[in-house]
């Protein structure tokens, strides 16, 4: 089972990209869309469901990311931030 | 100020952090910092290969909570620093390495010498650095610094080109201690700590697993009082061993794949589980379905990517323990819980399991016997370092360190061949100790060329090393894994590492018969100078209890 992934990022360098590429290749994604330039960054990421939840703390521990936000789709108007989204980590 | 080269601001930046030793290997591409090294505050240490250097770096940093430092050339130099800082990342070791990189204008040649190494350590470093400019140095210096010794410390590589250590810059040294979008201390949740205690004060059977994190946030001494108040039982993992008081009496020991029987079956029984600076390690939970099946989870770790990275938690605390636990000690002040002592009693009344776990035939030196008689001897007070492998493990069965910067071993990496040269990283940073490097035959002849290092620098260690011929471990599981079909482990020719001993000019003990162990023992740790125990072990003994791949804590064989 796949997850779909939709991050916003800030970075100190463009070249933090690289780390951002080798992190989700490492934890079994796969990249299936970026645009950056600037400092920013947009990325789709196709991960397995069983490590979809180490993607964004994995991401922030990046030393030039600086901010990165994990969009989840709410209806067809808009989007949440990761933090107001249900906690995935949470057992019973 | 006068314009600094390069190498000077790197020296400078050092002896500003406080950096009066490193570690390393010269070459080509290093050779002006190692010009200004000459009559600098920085003490350099050579030694005979460039992964012993950033070893001892490391064992430098564990047992002492300081930066370790080291030096090497570009290319092969680099690259022999790779297996010590995966190690580091690993264990969160704060250690920097400089390296020396080909002239700018060569670097994408394929220059003699050039290897992208800032790239190589991308993965396996807090952060790394190409500097391309001189008046980036003094800034870049002091990021590396703070980044490697803030937070949760780790590794990182400054890579310098060698026009870049020679050319002049106006700027001067500089102290970093924030950096955008880096919170090293993360402020924790209040509502969770009071979740937490909330739960424990629920709990009947509480266990609490502390690792590494503890020494490093230097909150050893707030833990014992912790673990005074509630008479929690402690397990510690490889990487927390020493951080419960040798005389706490809830002292589990270590659990996990070859961890103690009162420690697996009380994670495996409890119900609240409280994880202190540990990352649940795949050698510590066992099967995961398996784990803990019962316990509801506390999970305090500075690191927020660590928190249900593999086991789920029910109160997550991203913070700094000593000041989680700080908090938590007024808590149990004006909210006092029920000490579990009665809970703690149960769980230490099922044994350590050691008692059927020797093996050895009679007549040979059972090298397990062996280490309770000189744990018997030199008491806590000693540095105990390990390289990898079943002496690693029956070590860590039995040492009793009082504080946790006192045991120092490859856990995360399982590095072989990093016991001797962290050893000897112990040892400069302690020099008023006894130091302690406890070895296997294979480990050991990877870096055994330190002892050129141990000798010239007339380091007081004591090295002993358990020679059974085999790579013991993996013959353990050959055996037990594979019908004793035994692949690649044969050590049969090991030389007399005595006379090895000797030859580099260390004094030199060789232990064979059973009767002789207490004599010897004495002997070798009184003598004077640095001294090798050469001590020939039964080929055929392991390491129990042992939790197979794939099975749950609760299920550990005990014996063959």
């Amino acid at each position: 089972m796949m997850k779909i992934l939709t991050f916003a990022l800030v970075l100190r360098r463009m070249s933090a990209l690289t780390n951002v590429f080798m992190l989700c290749q490492r934890l079994g994604g796969t990249m299936t869309y970026i645009s950056a330039a600037d400092g920013r960054a947009n990325i789709v990421v196709s991960a397995p469901q069983r490590s979809a939840h180490r993607f964004a703390p994995q991401l922030r521990r990046i030393m030039d990311v600086l901010e990165l936000i994990e969009l989840h789709a709410a209806g067809v108007n808009g989007s949440v931030r990761a933090s107001d989204a249900e906690p995935v980590r949470c057992r019973a | 100020m006068a314009d600094r080269s390069g190498s000077q601001v790197v020296v400078d930046a050092l002896v500003q952090a406080g950096v009066d030793l490193a570690f390393g290997y010269p070459g080509g591409a290093v050779l002006p910092l190692y010009d200004v090294l000459l009559g600098s505050g920085v003490r350099h240490i050579l030694t005979r290969h460039e992964q012993s250097a950033i070893h001892a770096a490391d064992g430098y940093a564990r047992s002492s909570g300081r930066l370790g430092v080291c030096i090497a050339t570009s290319g092969p130099g680099a690259t022999n620093l790779v297996t010590g800082i995966c190690t580091a990342m690993m264990d969160s070791t704060p250690v920097l390495c400089i390296t020396g990189q080909v002239p700018s204008r060569l670097i994408g040649t394929d220059a003699f010498q050039e290897t992208d190494v800032s790239g190589v350590v991308t993965g396996i470093t807090k952060q790394s650095w190409l500097v391309r400019n001189v008046d980036e140095l003094p800034q870049v210096m002091a990021e590396a610094i703070f980044i490697a010794t803030s937070g949760r410390p780790g590794p990182v590589l400054v890579d310098i080109p060698k026009d870049v250590l020679v050319a002049s810059t106006g700027k001067t040294s500089v102290q970093t201690t924030s950096l955008p979008g880096y919170d090293p201390m993360p402020d924790f949740d209040g509502n969770e700590l009071d979740r937490a205690h909330r739960l424990l004060k629920a709990s009947k059977r509480p266990v609490c697993i502390v690792g590494g994190g503890c020494g490093m946030s230097g909150a050893t001494e707030r833990f014992r009082r912790w673990c005074a108040a509630t008479q929690v039982p402690v397990a510690t993992t490889l990487m927390g061993i020493g951080c419960a008081g040798p005389d706490y009496a809830g002292r589990l020991g270590m659990p996990g794949m070859h961890g103690l029987r009162r420690a697996n079956l009380a994670i495996s029984d409890c119900d609240l589980i409280i994880a202190m600076g540990i990352r649940f390690d795949d050698r510590v939970t066992g099967h995961l379905e398996r784990f803990a099946p019962d316990a509801r989870i506390i999970h305090i770790d500075i690191d927020a990517a660590e928190i249900s990275k593999i086991v789920p938690a029910n109160v997550a605390i991203n913070g700094d323990l000593d000041a989680v636990l700080l908090e938590w000690m007024l808590l149990l002040e004006s909210d006092p819980v029920e000490p579990f002592g009665r809970w703690q009693r149960e769980a230490m009344a099922v044994g350590d399991g050691l008692e059927t776990a020797s093996a050895a035939d009679s007549g040979t030196i059972d090298f397990t016997e062996l280490l309770d008689s000189l744990f018997d001897m030199i008491g806590s007070a000693p540095i105990v370092a390990t390289d990898v492998g079943q002496h690693q493990m029956w070590t860590a069965q039995r040492v009793r360190p009082d504080h946790p910067r006192k045991f120092v071993c490859s856990g995360g990496l399982g590095t072989m061949g990093f016991g001797l040269p962290s050893a000897i990283g112990a040892q400069f940073a302690n020099p008023n100790e006894k130091v302690l490097a406890v070895v296997g035959d294979g480990g050991f002849q990877m870096t055994l060329a330190e002892l050129a290092t141990v000798r010239r620098c007339n380091l007081p260690l004591r090295i002993l090393v358990m020679d059974n011929k085999y790579l013991g471990l993996v013959r353990q599981w050959q055996e037990m894994f594979f019908d004793q079909r035994y692949s690649a482990v044969d050590m049969s020719d090991n030389p007399d590492f005595a006379r090895l001993a000797g030859v580099y000019g260390l004094g030199a003990f060789t232990l064979s018969d059973p009767n002789e162990v207490n004599s010897t023992l004495q002997k070798w740790w009184h003598c004077d100078g640095p001294a090798l125990l050469h001590c020939i072990c039964p080929t055929q003994q392991n390491v129990f209890p042992m939790v197979p791949a794939g099975a749950g804590l609760g299920d550990m064989v005990e014996s063959k």
